[in-house]
């Protein structure tokens, strides 16, 4: 199977970025079902609480902001890989290994997310403390893959210096603030 | 002689059928309407035909006269309760008037009944309902008062609808001696037209929300937890919005006293929703559409069996002989609200947690950088994806 992956580049990219959105989606659901509603109760009806379901439009918001990040990854890691002079990554193979940590890492918030369904203060640490896990650990294992790729023992020394400014403006960022 | 006997007979089994069959069409015509003349029924009733507009601020004088206020200090002055009125301000010439009513029997500790009488429109079940509940408690209890283990206070609030105003403006004007015994309060608040009732104390197992669903008897159910609530802070300090928090019990339990808040709805539509009602069409809360002949129309008997349910099950609990220390208990047993613990703390653990990666991270760069001046720069050329073979691309297989 992975092999056969391997030689389509083509399939992979496709079969990645659908999974991206998709796992952005199992990731996020509840955050846009929540937005949803309360959107639906202060703007349209004025306090009226109604008991139609938003879960459709929940899902299809968070597919829509999964497929805007989906085109968006790219350009942002073209821009970073510019500003850090790195010319010589095959770029499409790199965007779309950051597709696929990307793709692991909301699949893993996603499901630590479900633990909200037990009580309300996992819903407020969960929602600082999960994410900073999961980035990490698709940051590590990210880093690890691709410097063990594309870079030699001098080159690594930068890439590193790099992939941690990164780091440290996306925590402070998406996940502490 | 035999023949009269039987005519007498035929006559008598005449009349006793024609009797039973009105007698049984009485009663089933009966049994359609009988809720109609409950006390929980009437009182409804009564609040929403002759008070139709209980809006805060609409009666501007001071002591309110001719109003809901005037009815309702009076009705709870007849059960032989110590009333009063507790003004406060809404806005710049807006004012509300809570109804305070006493049953003390001489105790340190207290409890707090409390239902919110103003409204949006008729209010029947948002909150009529309520204070007819509220009413039924406090006449029943003031009737079993020797059986009482601590004070019982009554509140029926103003300015609920505004923004919780009349709650806000009670526990702040209480003593900080009076909040430490007041060990729960219990809030009543649109009950009678949702299809469940439900209790609500804290987002996790207590003993008193135990005894209260005990008491119930399977008419009332515990909040599902987590239900209908999103990752949103919210204006009374929790770090997250809930849709059970939006009543009068909030004021309390933000200042740490231990709250049971009773009312209707249903979390069953949708994975992670409260709705008034599962049928569209009768959901009416907060509109004008929330009126006593709808509530009547939608509901027939069972609102009627909603609040006698609320009331057998706070008179039941608040009577209970284990309800003190339960109670007293409960204060223990509260999820920390406090804004650091809720928002800061896991905040402040991440950002240490962050800062001890970057440390590790500069000692990493450094043996990276030793090794490079050893190490080898050698081009490399690794790929994940296998470049094809000329014969598969141009070959049609």
């Amino acid at each position: 199977m992975f092999s056969k992956l391997k030689s389509n580049y083509n399939l992979s990219n496709i079969l990645i970025r659908v999974l991206f959105v998709l796992t952005y989606v199992f990731m996020r659901w509840q955050d846009y079902l929540g937005s949803a509603y309360i959107m639906d109760l202060s703007a349209i009806t004025g306090g009226y609480i109604s008991g139609t379901a938003k879960l459709l439009l929940a899902l299809f918001s968070a597919a829509f902001m999964g497929t805007v990040l989906m085109f968006l990854l790219p350009l942002l890691v073209n821009i970073i890989l510019n500003i850090a002079r790195f010319y010589s990554i095959p770029r499409a193979e790199y965007c779309l290994l950051a597709h696929l940590y990307c793709t692991i890492g909301f699949f893993v918030c996603g499901a630590l997310n479900l633990i909200n369904i037990i009580t309300p203060i996992f819903l407020v640490w969960g929602s600082v403390i999960f994410p900073f896990i999961v980035t990490v650990g698709c940051f590590i294992s990210f880093y690890l893959a691709t410097a063990k790729l594309y870079f030699n023992d001098v080159t690594t020394v930068h890439y590193f210096k790099h992939m941690m400014i990164v780091f440290i403006v996306i925590v402070i960022g998406a996940v502490i603030l | 002689m035999k023949r009269i006997i039987l005519i007498i007979s035929v006559l008598l089994l005449s009349a006793l059928f024609v009797f039973s069959g009105v007698c049984f069409a009485e009663t089933d015509e009966s049994a359609d309407t009988r809720y109609q003349s409950s006390q929980a029924y009437q009182l409804t009733k009564y609040i929403c035909e002759n008070y139709p507009n209980r809006r805060a601020g609409l009666n501007t004088s001071v002591p309110p006269q001719n109003s809901v206020q005037e009815y309702l200090k009076g009705e709870l002055a007849d059960f032989g309760l110590i009333t009063k009125y507790k003004g406060f301000q809404i806005g710049d010439n807006t004012f509300g008037f809570n109804i305070e009513a006493r049953l003390d029997k001489g105790y340190d500790k207290q409890i707090i009944i409390g239902a919110h009488y103003d409204s949006e429109g008729q209010g029947a079940n948002d909150n009529a309902a309520g204070v007819a509940a509220l009413l039924m408690i406090a006449q029943e209890l003031t009737s079993k008062q020797d059986k009482l283990n601590c004070n019982v206070v009554f509140v029926l609030f103003d300015g609920e609808e505004l923004g919780l105003y009349g709650s806000q403006n009670y526990v702040r004007e209480m003593s900080s001696e009076e909040r430490d015994n007041t060990l729960v309060m219990v809030n009543i608040d649109s009950i009678a037209n949702g299809d469940n009732l439900y209790l609500w104390c804290e987002n996790k197992r207590t003993g008193l929300a135990d005894l209260f669903i005990g008491q119930s008897n399977g008419a009332i159910a515990e909040k599902p937890y987590a239900k209908g609530t999103f990752n949103l802070r919210d204006v009374f300090g929790y770090g997250y919005y809930e849709f059970a928090q939006n009543s009068d019990h909030s004021s309390f339990r933000v200042q740490g006293i231990p709250i049971a808040f009773l009312f209707s709805g249903t979390y069953d539509l949708d994975p992670w929703h409260y709705a008034e009602n599962s049928d569209v069409n009768k959901q009416v809360l907060n509109s004008s559409d929330d009126t006593f002949e709808n509530l009547d129309k939608n509901n027939g008997a069972k609102f009627v069996e909603k609040i006698d349910a609320v009331v057998s099950t706070v008179i039941g609990t608040v009577l209970n002989g284990d309800f003190v220390s339960i109670a007293e208990n409960q204060r223990s047993q509260l999820v920390n609200l406090n804004l650091w613990y809720n928002v800061w703390w896991p905040r402040l653990i991440v950002f240490v947690l962050f800062v001890v990666l970057v440390i590790l991270a500069v000692f990493y760069y450094r043996k990276l950088q030793k090794k490079s001046i050893l190490g080898t720069a050698e081009v490399k050329n690794n790929k994940v994806f296998e470049t094809p073979e000329a014969e598969d691309i141009f070959t049609f297989k």
